[in-house]
């Protein structure tokens, strides 16, 4: 093995997140629950989205084993979200041990001051919003997998809470962001 | 060096190779001690402390018992079939232990985080070791199987193979390839969606790990090893580094495929 490379190519990656770390701008991330009861939970109190594109689609998650049944998604392409009150993303990860009585649940709880994102794909579960206003809506109906095909120029949604299993963020600049970890045992006495 | 560092080196190589000549012994051992350590976590009392440390422990047994199963088949295996010259061999060892104190570093740091002593890293160190957890373990398996199946069941076979192509470079470059597409492959509906940075970035990486395998001459191995480590950057404004593990891989991948050369095969 080539030392100089592997030394070279390891602190070329480290020195790019560090970059990315002082810029406080995240290029390219993807956001990733392992299955669908793993949904990665996001709640914005103020969102102004532009250029929304959502329809219906078929996760290859199933959700049923007896039926074999595949989860119904959302798919959603938003071109701009912006969050002046900041957003919540907690995705919780879990751990299953077949020596183990139940599941461990690690949580990681992102809390944003402010964030900004561009170029947003995910796939949800779950969306719903307190009120808001909505401009330049147009809907389509599809075939199957879609169903319909809603476009929106551009949008104001207030309380808004999303559960995906996907996300894939073109970038995402941020400021005051919180990190906590979380450790839930349920079966423990 | 110092003498004082050679003679340290000279210490801990002879202490592994008494250990691996006891393989027959000592492996069995360590894989049980591996199994009883995670039953164990399922008889323990349930209280948080006595659930976490048992966890914590199993892993590190784990993580002892890999290690040494890999530095055997492929450190030792390397030596003992003459694919490390013998004025390497310290070098080869002080890059070994520097691998393993940062593997046992990062997963201690991962635990001190975990249990709320060490802070968490900062929003891109964290997405990478997020989408790294994902996928570690069926990494970790892909690596271990083949040396321990060659050095095992098929030890000329697997020497002559490491001997006829730059092995290690053409499989960490592949494996880096599927860790590209590893999301859309679990999620087929998102082909649609930029399919092509993620399929860009894994044939970028398959192509010259298939062309290593094709035609294994030291120029082509030579210029894959800096293709792949090239690739392996890019793929973090592509498809966030291949859920981390691809873009390591691609980095590792390209470092053995640049080092293997006709006199000294074991890339």
């Amino acid at each position: 093995m080539n030392w100089k490379i592997t030394v070279g190519g390891l602190a070329a990656v480290v020195l790019l997140l560090l970059a990315m770390s002082v810029a406080q701008v995240v290029w390219g991330a993807v956001l990733y629950a392992h299955a669908i009861y793993e949904t990665i939970d996001i709640t914005i109190p103020e969102a102004h989205l532009t250029n929304v594109v959502m329809k219906g689609g078929q996760s290859e998650v199933v959700i049923d084993e007896t039926t074999e049944l595949a989860a119904p998604v959302i798919i959603q392409e938003v071109g701009s979200i912006n969050c002046p009150g900041g957003q919540v993303v907690n995705r919780t990860l879990k751990v299953d041990i077949p020596s183990l009585p139940g599941p461990i649940y690690v949580s990681a709880i992102l809390t944003f001051g402010e964030a900004s994102m561009e170029n947003v794909k995910m796939e949800a579960v779950y969306l719903c919003s307190s009120g808001g206003t909505l401009n330049g809506v147009n809907m389509t109906v599809a075939d199957f997998p879609e169903g319909m095909v809603q476009e929106i120029a551009s949008a104001t949604m207030y309380n808004l809470f999303t559960k995906i299993f996907y996300a894939s963020i073109g970038s995402l600049g941020y400021t005051d962001l919180e990190i906590k970890i979380v450790i839930n045992i349920p079966w423990l006495q | 060096m110092g003498r004082d560092a050679y003679s340290l080196i000279g210490s801990i190589v002879m202490w592994f190779l008494e250990l691996w000549n006891r393989r027959r012994i000592v492996l069995p051992l360590l894989f049980l001690a591996t199994l009883a350590s995670w039953m164990l976590i399922g008889v323990v009392p349930r209280t948080y402390a006595f659930v976490l440390g048992s966890f914590f422990a199993a892993i590190t047994i784990t993580v002892v018992f890999l290690t040494f199963l890999l530095l055997g088949t492929i450190v030792i295996d390397s030596i003992e079939a003459g694919f490390i010259p013998l004025e390497r061999v310290p070098r080869v060892v002080v890059g070994s232990l520097i691998a393993i104190f940062v593997v046992i570093g990062v997963l201690l740091y991962l635990a001190l985080m975990l249990v709320g002593v060490a802070p968490p890293p900062p929003l891109p160190f964290l997405f990478a070791i997020l989408n790294a957890m994902t996928v570690t373990p069926m990494v970790t398996l892909a690596i271990v199987i083949p040396p321990t199946i060659g050095y095992f069941l098929l030890r000329e076979k697997w020497r002559r193979l490491r001997a006829r192509v730059p092995f290690w470079g053409s499989y960490l470059g592949l494996l880096a390839a599927f860790l590209c597409l590893y999301p859309i492959l679990t999620l087929p509906q998102l082909w649609l969606i930029e399919w092509p940075k993620f399929f860009g970035t894994a044939g970028a990486l398959a192509l010259p790990s298939l062309f290593l395998l094709s035609y294994p001459r030291e120029g082509a191995a030579k210029a894959v090893g800096l293709i792949l480590p090239f690739i392996g950057f890019i793929s973090w404004f592509t498809c966030f580094g291949g859920m981390t593990l691809g873009s390591i891989l691609a980095i590792l991948g390209g470092a053995c495929a640049h080092s293997w050369s006709p006199s000294q095969r074991g890339g």
